[in-house]
């Protein structure tokens, strides 16, 4: 009877410190449904908590898709060339193109701004990988790397813009990131970071003044400085993971929403030809199945 | 006898964990006591890596993958 006891005991005490982790993967599975996001596009999402932060991101998802079409447009018409059919190539390029239109109209001052980057840019993800994977079963390897070789340094006077516009934006963050260091350490001479500003000086260049004139601090003045940094990179670090975690809720629903505005914007678009129209709308119906299927069994 | 056994067995254990506590307890306090009164320099490398922490590169860019 005491043996008895005893076992029903132990057995107990190991149920209720194994009940934990058990309950634990539930959570961890209810979780799961919604997207997991790379840990790339997480550390891409971090500037976004500062001015300018969102606008980078945007400008520079359109800058990558606007070449990817470029890129498109070459090899397509280099394959119609040599008779391949490139119907699904054209199609993706022309799914590119209303996503590129989608993030141009994108509101960078959005509260959303976090969850709209991270939708569109899986979302050029995936259309990229499409066409990487549809031209794969087209063609073989060695016209494969004479495309590639081909396209390397393509681009386009528009996407040149985008690029002196990013770095300009670039500055315009850097320079209001190390203006908020010298409001921490009091110092009202902005001189320096004008001349980063106008490209007088280098970042690295700015940073070596920087650092001199924080050495001449006493040692309670620099630990109150680093304080207060930590402090507030810990604010926007936890600030920038509750928008990831924002970002991963109703992820499958809000792409469904985009896939069904886009399945009726390419409806009776003059910029789109009425065959390839056709095709953009087949493959979002598909996706859309896959889509619902998923969330069934997600359910 | 077995119960004799148990009970002495038990009773080495929670003074071998009550031993260790006092130990590490001891050693905490110490180590408090050390760093009372002395504020942790940081030197100016280490308050601009903070900073640098949310610098961007001019070049910074975003990877959306290849199209080939």
């Amino acid at each position: 009877m005491k043996k008895a006891i005893c076992v029903g005991i132990v057995f107990a005490l190991v149920m209720i410190s194994v009940m934990p982790l058990v309950i634990g993967d539930e959570n961890v599975e209810e979780e799961q449904t919604d997207v997991e996001i790379d840990e790339e596009t997480q550390n891409e999402t971090r500037v976004i908590e500062y001015p300018y932060g969102a606008e980078i991101r945007l400008l520079q998802l359109q800058k990558n898709i606007l070449k990817s079409i470029i890129k498109g447009e070459m090899i397509i018409s280099v394959l119609k060339r040599i008779d391949v059919n490139t119907t699904e190539l054209e199609t993706i390029v022309a799914e590119l193109k209303i996503l590129l239109d989608e993030v141009r109209s994108a509101d960078p001052s959005s509260p959303n701004a976090t969850q709209e980057f991270v939708d569109l840019k899986y979302d050029a993800i995936e259309l990229v990988k499409e066409f990487r994977d549809t031209l794969k079963e087209l063609v073989n390897d060695e016209i494969m790397n004479q495309l590639r070789e081909m396209i390397r340094e393509a681009t386009c006077e528009e996407a040149q813009n985008l690029t002196i516009r990013i770095r300009n934006r670039i500055r315009l963050y850097n320079r209001n990131q190390l203006h908020r260091l010298y409001q921490i350490i009091g110092e009202t001479n902005t001189s320096l970071l004008d001349e980063y500003m106008n490209g007088n000086i280098t970042r690295e260049e700015l940073i070596n003044q920087i650092s001199k004139i924080i050495n001449q601090f006493t040692k309670e003045k620099r630990s109150q400085i680093f304080t207060e940094l930590k402090e507030s990179n810990l604010k926007a670090e936890i600030h920038s993971r509750i928008r990831i975690e924002e970002a991963k809720k109703g992820f499958h629903e809000r792409r469904q929403t985009r896939l069904n505005n886009r399945f009726h914007a390419v409806q009776g678009s003059e910029e789109i030809d009425p065959f390839i129209q056709n095709q953009i709308q087949n493959r979002i119906r598909n996706r859309l199945e896959n889509e619902n299927k998923g969330k069934g069994g997600r359910q | 006898m077995n119960k004799k056994i148990v009970t002495i067995a038990i009773a080495l254990i929670i003074l071998a964990c009550s031993i260790v506590l006092i130990i590490k307890f001891r050693e905490y306090s110490h180590e408090e006591k050390e760093g009372q009164g002395t504020e942790e320099d940081h030197p100016a490398d280490e308050i601009i890596s903070e900073i640098d922490k949310n610098l961007l590169d001019e070049d910074d860019d975003i990877e959306i993958g290849e199209m080939v």
